[in-house]
């Protein structure tokens, strides 16, 4: 019997990744080695788990989950990320894109291939259809015609996020501009803060502050 | 303050400079003592108390006494206060008719305000001929009666006593003129002074409507108070909402429908230019003030237009109007007009502050409920939904495993639900994206509805339609909607958008009647159009009892654009 398919889960609502976890426990050849509910755990179990697909949420409490996976994806680039989203589509597939990711998969039940896509980009497959990644890679390379939000990015932001659309891990990115990886990981924070990607449609999901009453 | 008006000084210091003339202090001849008492109560009794025809009356009464006259006439021109005509007289109705038959004749009154100078005319021939004894020739002496510095009438007397009037007759005469003019110019300072209270009370009467946050229509009620305030037949409101956006009729009241509320000032009517170019308050003759095609529709009387500031911008107007042929404004009511505006706009400044602190609340409220719906909600359901399908995967086929996948496609289908709510709920849904303008239109008409229609994404609607094909997927969902609105009696209907395969998708389905005549089928070919464009087609099926109507287009799979 090959070995069963390693997964972390990363997603800050802890009774979504219980529900995932035994959904897909119940599922042949898959295993849960991890879980984490931020940022900062992820990157401190991650290593340690050596999982075969990341499975993480685009909002998490201390960052967004397109910068984690991209800081997977540039030290262990053979590592296949799923974003999973509760997000329209529109919203998914650009998340899906500015994260390098494989995939997404969005938060329903019946309609949710959650085990076949694991199983899929285990495999290497991808699970984004081509011409949608095309068209939002297209948007965000496009200065004139794109997102409008995109006209208050400088020259350099323009640059990364072209190379971005392009499908360069922050690595590539660095080696290709010749500057530092960690710069590299300002530039693409400031890129989605101004992308500001979720406020689309999910502005007022994304507001951290507390509310006041 | 006092609300009693200041004294009429021009009339009194003319008035105090006759006064001096007749009693030595001119070249004339003395007037004595006897006839001057009389004049001083006469004058005296003008400025205060009684009512102003009968101050006048009594004037008159005292130059016929005092001047030893047969006959005496005030004529005050029409539309100096309210026009007032006297007569006094003991004469015969005969001899009546002659003496002022022979004043017409003479256009005594014309020439008095024209010429604006006293006329004596010695043995003017009265006219018919009076009857055998009365006197065939009279003696008239006549003055201007002035008031700031414009004749507004004249005041005349006439006798057939053999001697003439005399020099001191006509200074006599002259200080009553005056004292006539004094009586008037109060009359019409009080009648301002009354007219200022009435729009000063309305004024506060106004803000406090404004303010009891009960109105709903603020620009309304202050319409409705403007027309009775300045006795108008017609007021609009317009404002402008930014930039270079056209001028909405915020309201409208009078008999008049060439503008109605919520309408837009058209660009090219006169009275559009006139009201952005308005940054004084303005007085306007009457005039057609359209333009274009509505040319010599929009011809109004007069008009007065108070431009609407916020922060020393004129965001709009105050428009009001008589029909033609309507009294001319006065430059008092344009001035009450615009102190009036001015102390609304403050309180309708505070209106619109309250108004925006309680969206704003309203809009922390929503967002607080999206987060809620997409942090708790949506979540749990999904965690709910994955632990019914781990408990059906294991369990053979049947009628458990059939149940519990019912339940998964109904949780499915809450969160879809949800995920439409919180799209709709969220502040800064940028407007422009296909989604929001869908919202935004399934919002607009879901009050036909008994409940809102349901409205379901699926696959990534804003990343294929772009350019015509967005604009024609926002007209297909109006277009239906509408039609099930309008021709299908329909109580619930369902949106449902699909972008999938090489296919854009719009799905309306109501439980309606159908479509029942010919002519509402003519607007279904629009829609046909709209998908033929696009090489893709349209259906309308009605036969099971629902109506389903499938509007589909293919897109460049490959993402070619």
């Amino acid at each position: 019997m090959a070995p069963a398919t390693r997964v972390f889960l990363v997603d800050d609502h802890e009774m979504v990744r219980r529900g995932i976890a035994n959904f897909l426990e119940a599922a042949e050849g898959l295993e849960v080695v991890g879980e984490a509910g931020t940022i900062a755990e992820a990157q401190s179990l991650i290593d340690a788990a050596t999982p075969d697909v990341v499975l993480l949420d685009v909002r998490l409490p201390d960052g967004t989950g397109i910068d984690l996976c991209r800081e997977l994806r540039a030290n262990a680039p053979g590592l296949p990320c799923i974003i999973l989203t509760a997000f329209n589509d529109d919203e998914a597939i650009l998340a899906a894109v500015l994260a390098g990711a494989a995939g997404y998969i969005r938060k329903d039940v019946a309609g949710s291939s959650l085990i076949d896509g694991i199983r899929a980009v285990a495999a290497g497959g991808s699970l984004l259809d081509a011409g949608f990644a095309r068209r939002a890679a297209d948007r965000l390379r496009d200065s004139r015609n794109g997102d409008p939000r995109l006209a208050g990015l400088s020259v350099r932001e323009r640059q990364v996020l072209t190379l971005i659309a392009d499908g360069l891990t922050n690595r590539q990115i660095a080696a290709e501009l010749s500057i530092a990886e960690n710069t590299v990981k300002n530039y693409v924070s400031n890129v989605l803060a101004k992308l500001d990607l979720a406020s689309r449609t999910q502005a007022a999901i994304l507001q951290r502050q507390p509310m006041e009453h | 303050m006092s609300s009693s008006p200041p004294p009429a000084e021009t009339a009194q210091d003319e008035f105090d400079e006759a006064l001096q003339t007749i009693t030595g202090g001119g070249s004339g001849s003395r007037v004595d003592g006897d006839r001057l008492l009389p004049l001083l109560r006469a004058a005296l009794g003008s400025g205060r108390g009684a009512d102003l025809p009968s101050v006048l009356h009594r004037l008159l009464e005292t130059a016929v006494d005092l001047l030893g006259a047969d006959y005496g006439a005030l004529h005050i021109s029409g539309d100096f206060v309210a026009g007032s005509t006297s007569v006094s007289t003991d004469l015969p109705p005969d001899d009546l008719d002659a003496v002022e038959g022979a004043l017409r004749s003479a256009r005594l009154h014309d020439r008095l305000v024209d010429e604006s100078v006293p006329i004596r005319i010695d043995d003017l021939l009265t006219e018919p001929a009076p009857r055998a004894g009365a006197a065939s020739r009279l003696h008239v002496l006549g003055v201007p009666v002035r008031v700031g510095g414009t004749t507004v009438g004249s005041l005349c007397l006439a006798r057939s006593a053999p001697a003439p009037f005399s020099a001191s007759d006509g200074q006599l005469l002259r200080a009553l003129g005056t004292a006539a003019a004094a009586a008037l110019d109060h009359a019409r300072l009080r009648a301002e002074a009354d007219r200022h209270q009435e729009w000063a009370e309305a004024a506060v009467g106004t803000a406090a409507a404004l303010l009891s946050g009960e109105a709903e229509k603020p620009y309304s009620i202050l319409a409705a108070r403007v027309r009775v305030l300045a006795a108008a037949d017609l007021v609009w409101i317009v404002r402008s909402h930014g930039g270079s956006r056209p001028l909405e009729v915020v309201a409208a009241v009078g008999l008049d429908h060439r503008l109605t509320e919520g309408m837009e000032l058209p660009r090219d009517w006169q009275l559009t230019q006139l009201v952005l170019g308005a940054g004084q308050p303005q007085l306007i003759a009457s005039g057609d003030l359209g333009g274009g095609r509505e040319r010599g529709q929009v011809a109004v009387g007069p008009l007065m237009i108070v431009p609407l500031l916020e922060e020393n911008r004129a965001v709009g107007a105050v428009i009001v109007g008589r029909d033609s042929g309507g009294a001319p404004f006065s430059p008092f009511d344009l001035s009450r007009l615009a102190e009036f505006t001015e102390h609304a706009t403050v309180a309708l400044q505070l209106v619109d502050a309250r108004a925006d602190q309680q969206r704003a609340l309203l809009l922390k409220e929503r967002a607080r409920i999206a987060r809620d719906l997409h942090d708790t909600v949506i979540q749990q359901l999904f965690a709910a939904g994955l632990e019914l399908r781990s408990i059906a995967a294991p369990l053979p086929p049947g009628p458990v495993v059939d149940r519990l996948n019912h339940s998964i496609a109904l949780i499915d289908a809450g969160m879809a639900q949800i995920r439409s709510g919180v799209l709709a709920l969220s502040p800064d849904a940028a407007s422009d994206s296909v989604r929001s303008r869908i919202l935004e239109i399934v919002r607009e008409l879901s009050g036909q509805f008994i409940r809102p229609p349901q409205l379901t994404f699926d696959g990534p609607l804003d990343l294929v339609a772009r350019g015509g094909l967005a604009e024609d997927v926002v007209a297909v969902v109006r277009e239906s909607l509408t039609n099930v609105v309008r021709h299908a009696a329909a109580t619930e209907a369902a949106v449902a958008i699909t972008v999938r395969d090489g296919w854009l998708g719009i799905v309306v389905q109501d439980n309606g009647v159908g479509l029942q005549h010919a002519y509402q089928r003519s607007g279904l070919s629009n829609l046909a159009e709209r998908a033929a464009a696009h090489g893709g087609s349209f259906a309308i099926d009605s036969s099971t009892g629902r109506t389903l109507a499938t509007w589909s287009v293919p897109y460049d799979a490959a993402g070619r654009e």
